[in-house]
């Protein structure tokens, strides 16, 4: 049993998602963003950072951070958004937020889950990913994506290349949406990714720790549209 | 002239609706977090989003009191974990499924709502549940404004604190979220600026 560290930025869906047993449980402590700084992360086997964290909070932790990563420590963002800013290697391009793709069931919104054999996805289901997303990523070379809307970009990718951890980065935000009590694939996905992040394969030995000789130089993809916010 | 108090969750913070014509430079904006360092006298309202760090803001509850005490109006949004003010209970969510559950219903009229058809804050584009997914249960005298589901839970409602000031709730999706919805529902958040700098 891996322990998690989950930071908390105060808001009242970081709250109620943190608090349902299904994932109080796999938390062995819970930090508000603002005390992250005096807590010692190489104590965790794991730091998960939800989304909609303060990015002027959470800049002057790029350090600590990237020292916990340095060490082989695993941190999972639960958000792109700003994460630039305090994670290595985010490139990260905002798109319209489609809350609508459903309402229309000929509309495949092109989700896919990219690496299927990977552990991750014995905790979490295919559709346990599809609904509306906050932009796509563009995972460093020899990251790998385990989540993709074809032809556009990753939602989830681990990156065990930039440091010597592991990062996971996500723009599906589903402690926003479990803990604003709707959306079930949400709820099936954070269930899910907890169990992973505690008693799961972390899936090692399917993510390289170099580069591929080839990687060209990414590119930011261009923004379709403004950033949209989390659902308000 | 009588204006409000926005805090912004984040430095990119800012509520179209606040910064259109209709809300005529009626509200300014403070990061949540600078709120202790503020000169509230200048204010007759705060607003409170639903992305607010409640955790933070229960620090300034002496503040906020003293803010309503004086007679001042605070805007709440979102879900209430950390109650910010006495008197206020956090959140109990909808039990109910289907669309019966999420129907909004217009229990007794206020400025803000004039205008503003149930049926546009029930559904969003034909999707219901954007509006609210629960309430924030009301104090005793609270006047109920928008009730959800079939008991017609207090989603939105009025307080007159006996100690000053007025409370306004709204359990869900920020109201001004709705300022550019082809809508009815457009109509809320400059009625509510309207309401809270009416003379």
């Amino acid at each position: 049993m891996r322990s998690i560290l989950a930071v908390d930025g105060g808001t009242y869906f970081h709250h109620f998602a943190y608090s349902d047993p299904q994932v109080a449980r796999h938390i062995r402590r819970r930090v508000h963003v603002r005390k992250l700084a005096e807590v010692t992360l190489a104590d965790f086997d794991v730091v998960v950072l939800p989304c909609r964290l303060d990015p002027d909070l959470m800049a002057p932790l790029r350090e600590p951070l990237l020292a916990y990563l340095g060490h082989g420590g695993t941190v999972v963002s639960l958000s792109a958004e700003g994460a630039e800013e305090f994670l290595p290697g985010v490139v990260w391009s905002p798109s319209e937020v489609n809350f609508w793709w459903w309402l229309d069931q000929t509309n495949d919104p092109g989700i896919r889950i990219s690496r299927p054999h990977h552990p991750l996805f014995r905790f979490i289901g295919a559709a346990d990913v599809v609904w509306h997303h906050h932009g796509v990523l563009v995972p460093p070379p020899g990251a790998v994506p385990l989540v993709e809307v074809e032809g556009k970009g990753a939602l989830v990718y681990v990156d065990r290349v930039s440091t010597p951890g592991r990062l996971v980065v996500s723009t599906l935000d589903p402690v926003f949406h479990h803990g604003s009590n709707f959306m079930p694939a949400a709820t099936r996905m954070l269930y899910g990714m907890m169990r992973w992040l505690a008693e799961g394969d972390l899936g090692d030995t399917l993510a390289p720790t170099v580069a591929p000789l080839d990687a060209v130089t990414r590119s930011r993809p261009e923004p379709a549209e403004p950033p949209a916010r989390c659902c308000a | 002239m009588r204006k409000c108090l926005f805090l912004r969750c984040q430095r990119d913070h800012a509520p179209a609706a606040f910064r259109s014509p209709s809300c005529g430079g009626r509200v300014d904006s403070v990061g949540q977090y600078e709120l202790g360092r503020t000169d509230l006298d200048t204010y007759d309202a705060i607003l409170v989003s639903m992305l607010a760090d409640q955790h933070s803001l229960i620090d300034q509850t002496p503040r906020l009191e003293a803010f309503l005490d004086r007679g001042g109006t605070l805007v709440l949004n979102g879900h209430m974990a950390y109650p910010p003010v006495a008197g206020l209970r956090p959140f109990v969510p909808q039990t109910g499924r289907g669309t019966e559950a999420l129907t909004i219903h217009r229990l007794a009229d206020h400025p803000v709502f004039d205008g503003v058809d149930g049926a546009d804050l029930t559904y969003r584009r034909g999707v219901a549940g954007f509006y609210g997914r629960g309430h924030n249960p009301a104090p005793d005298g609270a006047i109920a404004l928008n009730g959800i589901g079939p008991d017609r839970d207090p989603l939105d409602w009025v307080w007159q604190r006996p100690a000053g000031g007025t409370v306004f709730m709204h359990g869900g999706l920020d109201v001004w979220a709705y300022a550019a919805d082809p809508t009815s529902a457009a109509r809320m958040a400059p009625q509510l600026v309207d309401w809270l700098t009416a003379a």
